[in-house]
């Protein structure tokens, strides 16, 4: 006798929305619970995209991930030494007495966005080439200014900044690969080059910073010795720094170590220059950008690898190189995405991403520490929970994780250390960038801050590119 | 570089969209273009390929390489991006001809022999005995608990469905402030609250307005061209708007300027 089965619906259904996000915020706004998985296909679907991914994790993947795991090695035992800040054209290898470096991939002065051209403006007249900022653009239109990309001259420099030679920049040297790179010192907040300022008083603060906190500071760091970067950005993490677009208090601990120094100085400026760094809590940024770069610069050797190794926008374009590459993959810079702006400012006044910053990424501070950084949260809707997801997403694209800096809110765990080009293309998640924003036009300087999210057509090329050269 | 897109045609939805200065975001790309969410309201951008509709802006050209997450904006007559600008002063506005009472009597038989030809949606099947009623009794908050958010698509299948009866019922004089109060209470998604909520004014895609054209005028061949353009829409959205518009002609032309329950 055969009885008929009887089906029993549940009373309550647990949701799962596994893609498109629009299914899961319409059952939020009905107050339904729902778990979102952000799932896409991989590669958009293309099939010469999902073919080089087939080979890029199938039969390429042995040489690809032992070249990753050395890659992984350098950027997380290297150690980054400050030894001291001299010159930019006295140290910087190939910098001429009439070059200016600048923020992001290489570009012609006409297609400079409004901020970096104000930029180069500035830093010409501080190098005494042109009495005010009209005579400074005509000379780089006239061809007599030479702009080249920071970036391949082992130097890094945030947001929109531009240096000429007389310009004083951070040497850091990781003993280990036994790379030096360098970056430029930081201005302050306000009106000033670095957020595309080109006013009297941001041309007065970049010699203020070449001719008396240079001096100051590479005075201090001669007496007090060098300095672990890397172990103080290790302790500002669990601070609540994602040591990018918040470094209070890493700076602190900088100025902590140097103090002793700074008050045994005999410079002339020692008191002004206590001053300005007493109301500079950026002042850090650019010296772990530097760090970050002497490890990305010995990691770009390995071949063979798929590890991004650059990660830089000019306020055009936004470009990448990978380990062992070499050519740069380039994709139009976004705009900030998730950003907070100061009052009557908003994304119609706002510059697309720009600066060398996007470099902390790549050696696991920035986006893959803002999980433990309430000041990153803020930026990204308020709660942690919306920093955590930052990590979150960083740790899916990421090919490892930093034995040094770690994350209390995650049970200590690591932050996600090495981009991966081929995770990123097969789940089109792009790394998250902790940065600043700047006025688009008006050379007014940084109207707010928040996290922009990288162009996903220059990874792609990346990886096509690494296919090829992998065949 | 801002690039300047070109509109072709402007569906209403769209400024609507961004009353009162609301900031959208893009929510979601397809291969013709993508969606802006701004304050609940959503419309699509795409290429020409995607027929004009309220909340549809249609371009010369389709739409590349938006990201989602891009901050959407209107400045006076322009609808902006920082990567895009969009004129929409003096652009083509979608402005379909809505039916009366009359054209949708006139086009009552054509209707509900087109209903004939068409296979019942799977995902409606357990309740479609139920929806007719509903329908057919002008029943629309009944309607709505049956069909809201019911099925599967980027529109639910009941929502599509439920769309074809409030645009009859707006066509036929229904109250606005009532059939709108049913969209409005829909609980689905945020883009097919959109769709009932146009429907409920009277708007549908262009190729909706064609249907009971054709129809009304007895055009039979134009009529099935529509038909057939019209069912190919989604998965089961375009099947389903013809079941709702349908069932509800054939309630309303019966019933004559029925007054729905709202």
């Amino acid at each position: 006798m055969s009885v008929t089965p009887v089906v029993e619906l549940p009373e309550a259904v647990d949701v799962v929305n596994i893609g498109l996000p629009l299914f899961e915020s319409a059952l939020r706004s009905q107050g339904q619970p729902v778990i979102g998985v952000d799932w896409r296909i991989p590669g958009g679907g293309e099939p010469r995209i999902v073919a080089a991914l087939a080979r890029l994790l199938g039969p390429g993947t042995d040489r690809i991930d032992r070249a990753n795991a050395e890659v992984l090695r350098r950027l997380d035992e290297g150690v980054p030494m400050l030894v001291g800040i001299d010159r930019a054209g006295a140290v910087i290898e190939g910098m001429g007495e009439r070059d200016i470096l600048h923020c992001g991939p290489a570009i012609a002065w006409e297609d400079m966005p409004d901020p970096l051209q104000r930029s180069v403006r500035a830093a010409v007249v501080a190098e005494g080439w042109a009495d005010d900022v009209d005579g400074a653009g005509g000379l780089v239109e006239a061809g007599e200014v030479h702009l080249r990309p920071a970036n391949e001259h082992r130097t890094v420099v945030p947001m929109a900044t531009s240096i000429g030679p007389s310009a004083p920049v951070y040497v850091v040297h990781d003993e280990a690969g036994s790379s030096t790179a360098y970056s430029s010192i930081n201005q302050g907040s306000g009106a000033v080059q670095w957020f595309g300022v080109d006013s009297d008083a941001a041309i007065d603060r970049l010699r203020f910073v070449r001719d008396k906190l240079g001096p100051v500071l590479a005075e201090a760091l001669a007496t007090n010795g060098p300095v672990d970067v890397f172990a103080l950005a290790a302790q500002g993490v669990p601070m609540g720094d994602d040591v990018h677009m918040r470094v209070q208090a890493t700076t602190n601990l900088f100025l902590r170590d140097l103090l002793p120094s700074l008050v045994r100085s005999t410079h002339a400026a020692a008191a002004e220059v206590a001053t300005f760094l007493s109301a500079n809590h950026l002042m850090f940024l650019n010296v772990a950008m530097a760090a970050a770069k002497s490890l990305v610069e010995w990691a770009s050797e390995v071949p063979d690898s798929s590890i991004v190794t650059t990660m830089s926008r000019n306020g055009s374009t936004y470009g990448v190189r990978l380990a062992g590459g070499g050519d740069w993959f380039l994709a139009p810079s976004p705009p900030v995405q998730d950003a907070l702006y100061y009052p009557g400012f908003g994304p119609e006044t706002s510059a697309p991403d720009i600066g060398d910053s996007a470099v902390l990424e790549l050696v696991g501070l920035g986006g893959p520490a803002a999980a433990n950084s309430p000041a990153v949260a803020g930026f990204l809707g308020g709660r942690m929970s919306h920093a955590i997801a930052a990590t979150r997403s960083m740790q899916r694209i990421c090919a490892g994780e930093s034995a040094r800096f770690r994350l209390p809110i995650l049970d200590n765990v690591g932050t996600p250390l090495g981009v991966d080009v081929r995770k990123v293309v097969e789940l089109g998640i792009t790394p998250a960038v902790n940065t600043g924003i700047i006025h688009a036009t008006d050379g007014s300087g940084q109207v707010g801050a928040g996290v922009a999210w990288a162009p996903l057509g220059c990874f792609v090329d990346a990886l096509l590119d690494l296919d090829r050269r992998l065949a | 570089m801002t690039r300047h897109l070109v509109p072709v045609a402007v569906g209403s939805g769209v400024a609507a969209a961004h009353e009162g200065g609301a900031l959208g975001t893009v929510v979601g790309t397809f291969r013709h273009g993508f969606y802006v969410r701004a304050e609940g309201r959503l419309y699509a951008v795409a290429g020409p390929s995607v027929a004009p509709g309220p909340i549809h802006l249609i371009l010369e050209s389709p739409p590349a390489g938006v990201p989602e997450g891009l901050t959407v904006w209107m400045d006076g007559g322009m609808l902006c991006s920082t990567e895009w600008r969009i004129g929409l002063t003096g652009a083509p506005v979608y402005a379909p001809l809505l039916p009366g009472p009359s054209a949708l009597r006139l086009a009552g038989p054509y209707l509900g022999e087109m209903l004939d030809r068409l296979t019942v949606p799977p995902d409606l099947r357990s309740s479609w005995d139920q929806v007719r009623q509903a329908v057919a009794a002008g029943d629309l908050p009944r309607s709505r608990a049956l069909l809201e958010g019911r099925g599967g698509g980027l529109t639910p299948t009941g929502d599509d469905l439920l769309s074809g009866v409030l645009l009859v019922h707006a066509w036929n004089g229904g109250d606005r402030q009532s059939l709108g109060r049913v969209a409005e209470e829909a609980a689905t998604t945020d883009l097919s609250r959109s769709f009932l909520v146009w429907a409920a004014r009277g708007q549908s895609i262009a190729t909706v307005h064609d249907l009971v054209a054709s129809a009304a005028l007895e055009e039979a061949a134009d009529f099935e061209e529509v038909v057939a353009q019209v069912s190919a829409i989604g998965g089961s959205s375009g099947i389903a708007l013809l079941w709702g518009i349908g069932l509800a002609v054939a309630s309303v032309t019966t019933a004559g300027a029925a007054s729905p329950t709202a």
